[in-house]
């Protein structure tokens, strides 16, 4: 593949994930913004076949796509005043300012990370493996195999929590 | 890893030229990527086209009728006719639609149907794209067609579709799960989430085919083919179309062009899931030789054997729509979180075992020598 | 960007392309003539009763959760289902732990009725 291709394909990609997500934090409409948020997650997605993991891409479809925004569309539907939906994102200077040193400080840690990070030349694959699941099975069989275990705890936390929130809220 | 693609032979056998030519690169890559697309979408929409022929000649025996029998021999164009029809109805917009989302939902639909066709091994060496992920990639649609339901159930601002996209939501992330765990187990004796190499393990003979390898993949492939049902909304799963209750469900304010979308990524979803449970389970297109190496009437012949499996398939499932009542919506879950997740499960750690026990051999199925 | 994933961006963009385009040349041929019954949503027939944005049943927000909590744990089996036939026996016994800890969760909703349609 060419690098002119590539690169068109990169930064249609990289719109596809800003965008929607400016979209996401202005939209006056709470659906819009959750919709939104599905094709920045599609393209994060994409992003990370960029970056040569695949699996992580793909996992960021199911989990993310699958059950995140199928969650969070459930529970905009769940909630009462449905009519009400556009009053989110409302501006304020009371929000703007923190909000906005909140932003400054997490693109400072941002720049610097990008800053440190020692990044390989562009087209150059010869460090990233071609495959990543196999690597990555045997890491979580191997060296990871103690966050592996604890994982499946976490989960067990997260499932009864959530339906005794869930339940509660019933009755 | 070698690279299986249909579109790199073409790149191959056109790139001197076309670069003699003056074509600029890039181009030439995107045309030899879009005529697979192309003829793929081509070839799932005339297998929507002839599957709803099926259905209605089949529903008609069924049910002691005639069926379609006015356009053409046996009514056999119908499909084109209705596809007419459809093409010059009015495309109508309720007032009260939400008009940007409603717009939106049928692409999404579509695309994430078509996006499935990716990586079925349509036998020999015809397949797209031969993904490391392409196991994987078919729940990662499921996961993109929830959105698409949602949105236009959403949008339509109609309380039938309101109810039909969130049944159907509920319903295609519940039996995800078990379609997951079942196409696992296939993965537990193959090491591999690539379709391509899935198939070329496998061999001619049904004792070679991986329904067949050990009495949990047979079980395996019935979990997947009724979760597959479940996920594609059709009979006995299908609450969110319920014409009974919901008339049509989320797809019930759309019409003409709009229509036909949803319709299309409907019956192409069929013939794509008959096609990926006749890959994994059922042999594919294997005829004992290596597609790569065959000449080009042995592959012609090994896509013969892959339509072969897949059309008896998709015939079944329309046999199923018409035998079966429809499930209550708690039996539907119930089935689901009770019954199929811990059997799925069951049948992976059950297959586990079986592949340690003996070696990673099958009752007749041998592990290929490294 | 590896070349094998150029198809997924490609089969989108032909896929919106071929639905765009059908819907474009349609309407050169199609009746646009919508006056405001034509318009109402459809009910069959009457004229709407109520809210249509009502809210509905918790239980499919508790599917959703359990959904993503099994999602999860299917992730995680995908490596594992991948390098099985090279650890073996020893993959094996990590992954029944991984099962084990999770079906405590199962039979905990299965006891809560969070299967149950109420």
């Amino acid at each position: 593949m060419t690098l002119e291709l590539r690169e068109m394909v990169f930064i249609a990609t990289a719109l596809l994930t800003t965008l929607p997500a400016l979209l996401v934090v202005f939209s006056r409409n709470i659906l819009y913004s959750a919709f939104a948020l599905f094709f920045t997650f599609l393209g994060t997605s994409g992003l990370y076949f960029f970056l040569g993991a695949e699996f992580l891409a793909i996992t960021q479809v199911v989990v993310y796509i699958g059950g995140v925004s199928v969650i969070l569309l459930f529970a905009i539907l769940l909630t009462r005043d449905i009519d009400e939906i556009k009053k989110t994102n409302t501006m304020s200077l009371g929000r703007a300012v923190p909000g906005g040193v909140a932003v400054l400080a997490i693109s400072a840690v941002f720049i610097y990370a990008i800053g440190e990070t020692k990044w390989a030349a562009s087209g150059d694959e010869t460090g990233v493996p071609a495959l990543t699941v196999k690597p990555l099975g045997d890491l979580l069989l191997n060296k990871y195999l103690f966050a592996f275990e604890v994982v499946s705890v976490l989960l067990l936390a997260v499932l009864i929590g959530s339906l005794v929130i869930a339940r509660r809220s019933v009755k | 890893m070698e690279q299986y693609s249909a579109a790199e032979k073409i790149y191959e056998l056109f790139s001197e030229k076309a670069l003699a030519l003056g074509i600029p690169e890039p181009v030439l890559v995107i045309a030899a990527y879009a005529i697979p697309c192309l003829v793929v979408i081509n070839l799932i929409q005339g297998a929507a086209g002839m599957l709803t022929y099926a259905e209605r000649k089949i529903s008609a025996d069924i049910q002691n009728r005639i069926g379609a029998n006015r356009v053409g021999p046996f009514g056999l164009i119908q499909f084109l006719a209705d596809g007419v029809k459809l093409f010059l109805k009015e495309d109508i917009i309720p007032d009260a639609a939400d008009r940007k989302l409603f717009k939106l939902a049928p692409y999404i639909v579509l695309s994430s149907t078509v996006l499935a066709a990716i990586v079925v091994p349509f036998g020999g060496s015809f397949i797209v794209a031969d993904l490391n992920i392409g196991l994987i990639f078919i729940i990662v649609v499921s996961s993109l067609l929830v959105v698409g339901f949602l949105m236009s159930g959403w949008a339509s601002n109609n309380k039938w579709a309101l109810l039909g996209g969130i049944r159907s939501a509920a319903q295609i992330i519940s039996y995800e799960i078990p379609t997951a765990l079942s196409l696992l187990c296939i993965v537990l004796i193959t090491g591999t989430f690539s379709l391509q190499e899935t198939v070329m393990s496998q061999g001619l003979w049904p004792w070679q085919w991986f329904i067949f390898h050990n009495p949990f993949s047979f079980v395996a492939f019935f979990i997947f083919f009724v979760s597959a049902l479940a996920e594609m909304n059709r009979t006995p799963f299908d609450f969110p179309e319920a014409e009974s209750e919901l008339v049509s469900g989320y797809n019930v304010e759309y019409s003409g062009m709009r229509f036909s979308i949803f319709f299309i990524a409907e019956y192409g979803s069929i013939f794509i899931i008959s096609g990926l449970a006749a890959a994994v389970f059922l042999g594919g297109g294997n005829i004992g030789l290596d597609p790569y190496e065959s000449p080009l009437h042995m592959q012609l012949l090994m896509v013969g054997v892959f339509f072969a499996k897949t059309v008896p398939l998709c015939l079944v499932i329309i046999w199923v729509r018409w035998s079966m009542p429809r499930l209550r919506i708690d039996q539907m879950l119930t089935m689901c979180w009770k019954y199929f997740i811990p059997i799925a499960f069951a049948c992976l750690v059950a297959t586990a075992i079986w592949l340690l026990v003996f070696n990673g051999n099958g009752i007749f199925w041998r592990m290929p020598a490294p | 960007m590896p070349t094998e994933y150029l198809p997924i961006v490609i089969f989108m963009l032909v896929a919106t392309a071929f639905g765009l385009g059908s819907l474009m040349v349609g309407i050169i041929f199609r009746p646009h003539r919508p006056y405001a019954e034509k318009l109402i949503p459809y009910e069959s027939g009457n004229i709407p009763v109520g809210e249509t944005r009502s809210r509905f049943h918790i239980h499919f927000y508790i599917i959703a959760m359990l959904f993503l909590v099994f999602d999860v744990e299917a992730v995680f089996m995908y490596p594992w289902a991948v390098v099985f036939d090279k650890i073996g026996l020893y993959a094996y016994i990590e992954m029944i732990l991984f099962i084990l800890i999770l079906t405590v969760g199962y039979i905990y909703a299965w006891k809560k009725d969070a299967f149950k349609w109420d």
